[in-house]
């Protein structure tokens, strides 16, 4: 599986790509106009000049009229929803950035205490000693459990390679209904990891949820045993 | 007293198991889903650990498999995910799941909780 920041860039380059289209068609159509002058004014000056323009007018609308059909075909697969989604993908990379640097911040200072007391251990009383040694012994705990942080960063960063994969392909449909013959590659389809699109890092808002399960479980508890 | 850890997280895994093993409990096993857990149980284990988000059998589906044999159906389970909506809360309990966990947790909430289990005070079901 590609890495997430690696299909976000690919969306925003293919994005970009097609913002800088529209631009082109912007200026391309100043150019048709004046040639469209230009052919007019040849056209009509022949004999029949006005049949010819006709028939050219006719296939230049039906030409348009296919065009913009792929552009209400492509516009109607491109919804608010997409937005929402990359809006939703930068709101988990900040996340995972965030978590990551708390938990590294937090690993580091329980080695800076648990290297500050082992070094104390040397001066400590017989007396201090087996209270030192259970600190210590709780900061050497505590640093596996910040590790924590990785399941649940690797849960928001397989939301977001979902995201980014549906993103893709999306943007493959409208590439095909301008190019049928376009080779597009198509997404590569693997094992779905299993993942909560809610996951979050916070400790603060794991201790407001645990306090709502202990609610509920409080209650089943006491259904139980009534 | 034999502890069934679950969970497709490696890490995870790891932070469950040496946490029980601080608490006094080192008689462990470990499975990576659901399916795997269910290969894993037999009479012995006598804790069951489990996440919520996995491959293959999610941990709701596990704890319902478990409650369905004849031997799980006083086996403990706790949770232990980051699921924390409501209704995912009471699907729990639903399944057979008698406490819950969230993700990030603290050794100390998993102590807590344990004990709870294991002295007849915290199971719903």
């Amino acid at each position: 599986m590609r890495a997430p920041e690696e299909l976000l860039y690919d969306s925003e380059a293919s994005l970009r790509l097609v913002d800088h289209v529209i631009e082109e068609l912007g200026a391309a159509g100043a150019q048709m106009d004046r040639d469209a002058r230009t052919f007019l004014d040849k056209v009509m000056a022949q004999q029949g000049g006005f049949a010819e323009l006709s028939r050219t007018l006719l296939r230049a609308y039906a030409e348009t009229s296919g065009i913009v059909q792929r552009i209400r075909e492509s516009t109607g697969m491109i919804d608010n929803g997409d937005t929402d989604r990359l809006q939703q993908m930068h709101g988990r990379l900040h996340e995972v950035s965030s978590a990551t640097e708390i938990a590294t911040t937090d690993i580091l200072n329980a080695v800076a205490r648990a290297t500050d007391l082992a070094e104390r251990l040397n001066q400590a009383t017989d007396a201090e000693r087996p209270q030192m040694i259970a600190s210590l012994k709780e900061e050497l705990g505590g640093l596996t459990n910040h590790l924590q942080f990785q399941d649940i960063t690797a849960q928001q960063l397989n939301n977001i390679a979902s995201l980014l994969a549906d993103m893709r392909l999306r943007i493959a449909q409208i590439i095909a209904i301008f190019n049928p013959t376009a080779i597009v590659a198509t997404p590569v389809q693997t094992a779905a990891p299993a993942f909560d699109p809610n996951a979050s890092s916070l400790r603060s808002a794991a201790s407001d949820r645990q306090a709502v399960a202990d609610a509920i479980f409080d209650v089943g508890g006491q259904r139980k045993t009534a | 007293m034999k502890f069934l850890v679950v969970d497709d997280s490696l890490t995870m895994r790891r932070i469950i198991i040496n946490a029980l093993q601080r608490i006094g409990y080192a008689d462990t096993v470990e499975a990576s889903d659901g399916q795997d857990a269910l290969a894993k149980f037999d009479p012995a284990v006598g804790f069951i650990i489990t996440d919520w988000n996995m491959p293959n059998m999610s941990g709701l589906e596990f704890a319902r498999a478990v409650r369905a044999t004849p031997e799980g159906g006083s086996v403990p389970i706790l949770m232990v995910t980051t699921r924390g909506a409501r209704e995912d809360i009471i699907a729990a309990v639903e399944a057979g799941v008698n406490n819950y966990v969230l993700k990030p947790f603290t050794p100390s909430v998993l102590k807590e909780k344990i004990d709870r289990l294991l002295s007849g005070t915290g199971a719903a079901a």
